[in-house]
């Protein structure tokens, strides 16, 4: 059967991402899984945009078993870039503390990283994933866009899985 | 409380007026905006581990809905209290006719080579009169859906006129003959049927007729939705490219009036204009035998815009600049069909 892993991934990183994260605030993150719409564009956003996949490593005759059941696969890599974006009077409140801007910038790019290495596949997943490796790579692009008053970061990520078919 | 109008000191309206018995340069456009559909959303996760859990089997996860981003292939209007959906509602393609506008050039056609092959595009500069007129407009006003012109919203152009068969002013369901005697006229140059109509009874359907490889073949529009233009109602629905169950809206006082294809048999690129591959009639069917007047009948060849810049010059008029987006030869569409 025709597997969906690319949109299961995506769907349960954006839920995973959103769901840590607005657990440990008080007021809302907004999680996008494209640069989205300017009418349904919230602060803070974070962007989870998808940059590439392929074939990250081949398996010897291509076996591979996946919950017990064999069939052909290869490990399958996709790559992301997060974006954090605020504007200048985003604020959202951490414990009793009020975080806005650097210090709310910087609360979020620990955060999501923490979130992203925490996620639980199973909780998230609209089918079953068998996710091996997730790399977070540094925050760059840090700081603060003139023209539009926007806070913002971006960070590339990676992860592979098993690309599994019978 | 009475509102009026400002006429500004252009008066596009009439400028328009005068210059369209001047110049073909004064178009009537259909304004087009397609369906906005439900986005696809996640309120809930696959397990009761999400944050936003309060008890065993609750999978809410905390914080607002997730968007994807993405549609969905539906239209539904949603209060967003239900499990994984947001506030929506229902919100058909527009699709209004009647629109004067100035169109400087009319035909703007670049075929520009790609990787992909050849793609026809083109720019154009649309001057209309200003926004309250327009509102002032059959439909424009009338539908709540309407509030202003927006990138990428569409004009829908007449480039060619193809068929233009007479008005009619008869009883009954019509037919208008297309090609007649030892007449073979092909289908692969027109896009779209525009024709304006009015009766007392319900319009039931619209059928182009043709004949492909000796075989009679159909495209019926039927109207879903119950359809009386009692006064004078403008049809614009496209011809080509349609497949089994589309549906297209004709609005009439500012509501939508949903048309079905069925059947569609008809591949009006296939039509190539020779005596076994050809357009043969079309047939309006209306519920009884009262009189019924049709004007303005054109199948047509059309061009599409898409609005890219607005500059909205308040009382005195709007200009529009917009690129052709799609296009396509059609001697290529007459060879490959």
């Amino acid at each position: 059967m025709a597997k969906d892993f690319l949109n299961v991934i995506e769907r349960a990183l954006m839920m995973g991402v959103s769901d840590k994260i607005n657990a440990a605030v008080t007021g809302d993150v907004y999680v996008y899984g494209e640069f989205p719409e300017t009418e349904d564009l919230k602060f803070p956003a974070i962007v989870v945009q998808q940059t590439a996949s392929g074939f990250q490593e081949q398996l010897m005759g291509q076996n591979q078993t996946f919950g017990g059941v064999s069939g052909t696969g290869e490990i399958y890599g996709v790559a992301y870039t997060l974006h954090i974006i605020l504007e200048r009077d985003t604020e959202i409140t951490v414990g009793s503390d009020v975080y806005k801007q650097r210090r709310l910038l910087n609360w979020l790019m620990l955060n999501i990283a923490n979130s992203i290495m925490d996620i639980d596949w199973a909780v998230y997943q609209e089918e079953t994933l068998d996710v091996q490796e997730r790399h977070l790579e540094t925050w760059r692009n840090i700081g603060f866009l003139e023209e539009l008053q926007w806070y913002g970061a971006s960070a590339d990520f990676m992860l592979t899985f098993s690309n599994y078919r019978t | 409380m009475v509102t009026t109008v400002k006429r500004g000191s252009v008066n596009m309206p009439k400028i328009l007026r005068h210059l369209s018995h001047r110049t073909n340069n004064v178009r009537e456009v259909v304004f087009q905006r397609e369906a906005i559909l439900d986005k696809d959303t996640k309120t809930k996760g696959t397990t009761d581990g999400t944050e936003g859990s309060t008890g065993l089997g609750d999978k809410t996860l905390s914080g607002p809905a997730v968007n994807f981003g993405y549609e969905k292939s539906t239209n539904t209007d949603l209060s967003g209290i239900a499990e994984n959906t947001v506030y929506h509602t229902i919100t058909p393609e527009l699709t209004i006719g009647g629109l004067k506008v100035l169109q400087t050039p009319v035909i703007s056609r670049a075929g520009i080579l790609e990787q992909t092959g050849a793609r026809i595009s083109g720019q154009c500069d649309f001057f209309t009169p200003s926004l309250a007129t327009i509102k002032q407009l059959d439909n424009f006003g009338e539908t709540s859906q309407f509030d202003e012109f927006e990138a990428y919203d569409k004009f829908i152009d007449i480039e060619r006129a193809v068929y233009t068969p007479s008005d009619i002013s008869s009883t009954g369901n019509q037919t208008i003959f297309i090609s007649e005697g030892s007449t073979y006229n092909p289908g692969y140059e027109v896009d779209r049927i525009r024709f304006k109509i009015k009766t007392a009874d319900n319009l039931e359907s619209i059928t182009l007729n043709g004949q492909e490889d000796g075989s009679g073949v159909a495209l019926r529009w039927e109207a879903i939705d119950t359809c009386t233009p009692t006064d004078w109602l403008l049809i614009d629905l496209p011809i080509r490219d349609i497949t089994d169950s589309d549906t297209k809206e004709v609005y009439q006082n500012g509501t939508g009036l949903t048309f079905k294809a069925d059947p569609v048999t008809l591949d009006v690129d296939k039509l190539s204009g020779d005596s076994s591959n050809y357009l043969s009639y079309l047939q309006i069917a209306t519920s009884s035998s009262n009189l019924i007047e049709l004007k303005d009948i054109n199948i047509y060849k059309s061009a599409e815009w898409s609005l890219e810049t607005i500059k909205d010059y308040r009382d005195e008029y709007m200009q529009i600049s917009a690129v052709r987006v799609r296009g396509d030869r059609t001697s290529r569409r007459r060879a490959y069909g």
